[in-house]
């Protein structure tokens, strides 16, 4: 999240960014559009929020504002992400597919905080190896990161999207993996899966064990006891 | 020095009542649908109608939260549910979808305030709101005074800042915890409040937690001594936090601000500790302020949970108040019996306290305690009473 000290630097950066001829700025945060537009530079913009564009009218709204892009959220169902496809095809539509989706966005320093409060010295900035275990949910380890911005907490199991994709690609124009928690080999093997059919089932044994299809197929209830 | 707005919550028709009488200018409340906030009881168009009626009346206003993330089922019937608002001359929607900004820009008589949910922190993208048609912009909860203030000499939108109660652990909007948990949208009014529950912390396979004492929890947000310098910053609305508080609580912390407000306006602030002590009689919780000292410590976390149980202070709302008898029509909230010592709580006319001698039930038959809930009773007070005046048990 951009933070008014950080104007300036994020100025800066999209000038950079603009004279190394870039071929688009994927920003998770709104204020990177709305600084893009003063540089002339909304056209490079992919708005990827996370937890936001949830339907079909987000395109045609971003689309007014002429950015090159929009990653649909993480939260909701493979048949609302085709239904949005389906509804829309001038722009680009992106989707997060692969590896550790967040879940928390915190400014707080979680982790610094909980040290401190236990008076333990431990290290812990950019430590990619925490771990939170709710009470009642055992076997569930959830990834925690902490970093000069703020506590990042991410999804216990890893999304896959290899059947998903081939169902989606007629509306899509990227596919993100994200590289955080992931080894080498693991993530290395996921790009070579997407780009060649037969090398799926491979990988999928050897790593198939800590996946799952995120909300691909779980709805959400908007409301507390809301039929699903 | 100019007087912000100080904004209430309400989640139904008594409270907001309470909250315009007790010292709010306006108030914000939820419709059936559109709305985070899906415990609280949310208002019907007749009553969101009533409820204008009362505020208008007033001179105060009515805000109106369409401010889920929509999905595609979603869709239906928003235009004619901003119509009907329209119509019936509320003062602002608070949105945070471009679906219902855009939508929302359709009905030239609704002002378009832009959501928290929209995590804004910075004023390039308040600027960029404005510029798009949006009124106002709720800021984030992020935010530090010096930086509030930053923002405020660089835009000449109404900004509004969140003043008191509950604080999520993560930028709002940017949580899916209860989605993944429990298959409730945080962003569509489901949440689950993940992040108060209790965790373990590993290290790959060490644990250095003990019996789930890691937790995310924050304190809630009370901001009473920061309100001169946010007035002086030029904010156009200080905003109460808790559509789903209680009556007593809303009486008590919006008056308090109320007196706040009014006393740096007219440079007769009391000691801080005479509002703060006032405000802690509305709910045994833990309060920090946030972020507006800068970034948080373990000081503005949660880590052993104290009892939470809500005070039971609060007795009774004044329903009726016969002068020539100089009985009250009290609905109980809380048991009370002869011989307390009770506090007439008052909007405007002050705090009176007094010993209760004389008990009747509805048929006015004596009777020794009210200890029945919701229990209709009536009361002999030395003092005049008037409808919803609260009686608080001094103990």
């Amino acid at each position: 999240m951009i933070h008014e000290n950080l104007l300036s630097v994020l100025d800066d950066f999209l000038a950079f960014l603009s004279r190394i001829h870039v071929d688009g700025i994927v920003c998770f945060d709104l204020s990177v559009l709305a600084m893009a537009e003063k540089n002339g530079l909304a056209d490079l913009i992919i708005y990827r929020p996370g937890t936001m564009n949830t339907n079909s009218y987000d395109p045609w709204f971003f689309r007014k504002l002429k950015i090159k892009g929009l990653t649909l959220s993480k939260d909701i169902t493979l048949e609302e992400l085709i239904s949005i496809g389906e509804d829309y095809q001038g722009m680009e539509i992106s989707l997060v597919g692969h590896g550790y989706l967040f879940l928390f966005y915190s400014k707080r320093p979680l982790l610094k905080d909980y040290f401190e409060y236990k008076h333990a010295k431990t290290d812990f900035l950019n430590d990619e190896s925490f771990r939170l275990a709710e009470q009642a949910r055992h076997g569930e380890y959830y990834p925690i990161y902490e970093d000069k911005f703020g506590t990042h907490i991410f999804r216990s199991k890893k999304l896959q999207s290899f059947n998903e994709i081939k169902v989606m690609r007629p509306y899509l124009s990227d596919l993100f993996i994200e590289r955080m928690f992931l080894a080498d080999t693991e993530y290395f093997e996921a790009i070579a899966a997407y780009c060649d059919e037969r090398l799926e089932a491979s990988f999928l044994t050897r790593y198939g064990h800590g996946y799952d299809s995120g909300f691909y197929y779980t709805k959400t209830a908007p409301k507390k006891g809301a039929e699903l | 020095m100019m007087k912000p707005e100080l904004l209430a919550p309400a989640g139904d028709l008594e409270r907001l009542k309470v909250a315009l009488l007790y010292g709010a200018d306006a108030v914000y409340i939820g419709g059936t649908k559109f709305s985070l906030r899906s415990r609280a009881s949310n208002f019907t168009l007749k009553q969101i109608e009533e409820a204008v009626a009362f505020a208008h009346a007033r001179a105060k206003k009515v805000f109106v939260t369409a401010n889920i993330v929509l999905h595609n089922e979603d869709l239906v019937g928003l235009d004619e549910y901003l119509s009907a608002l329209e119509a019936i001359g509320i003062d602002g929607v608070i949105a945070s979808s471009p679906y219902v900004i855009d939508r929302a820009m359709k009905h030239p008589l609704l002002a378009i305030h832009l959501s928290t949910q929209q995590s804004v922190t910075n004023s390039a993208l308040v600027n960029f709101w404005a510029g798009y048609g949006v009124k106002r912009v709720v800021l984030a909860r992020e935010l530090s005074l010096s930086e509030i203030r930053a923002i405020r000499q660089k835009t000449t939108t109404q900004l509004e800042v969140f003043i008191h109660g509950g604080m999520c652990a993560s930028y709002s909007g940017k949580c899916s915890l209860s989605n993944d948990m429990t298959d409730r949208d945080a962003n569509r009014g489901g949440c689950a409040h993940s992040c108060r529950w209790n965790y373990d912390l590993y290290k790959g396979s060490d644990l250095l937690s003990k019996d789930y004492d890691f937790q995310m929890a924050a304190k809630d947000l009370q901001t009473v001594r920061f309100i001169p310098d946010l007035m002086d910053c030029g904010i156009a609305s200080l905003k109460i936090e808790g559509r789903m508080k209680s009556l007593h609580y809303i009486a008590t912390v919006v008056n308090a601000y109320r007196q706040v407000i009014d006393d740096t306006a007219a440079g007769t602030l009391k000691g801080w500790e005479y509002y703060e002590a006032e405000i802690a009689r509305a709910e045994n919780r833990e309060t920090s302020f946030g972020f507006l000292k800068g970034d948080t410590t373990p000081e503005q976390q949660i880590y052993r949970r104290e009892n939470e149980e809500p005070s039971q202070d609060f007795v009774g709302i004044v329903q009726d108040y016969d002068a020539l008898a100089k009985i009250a029509t009290i609905a109980q909230r809380n048991a009370f019996r002869i011989g307390d010592t009770l506090e007439l709580f008052t909007p405007d006319r002050g705090h009176q306290i007094f010993t209760l001698s004389h008990l009747m039930d509805e048929a006015g038959i004596p009777i020794l305690s009210a200890n029945h809930a919701a229990q209709t009773v009536k009361i002999v007070t030395p003092y005049a009473m008037e409808p919803y005046d609260l009686l608080r048990k001094v103990q």
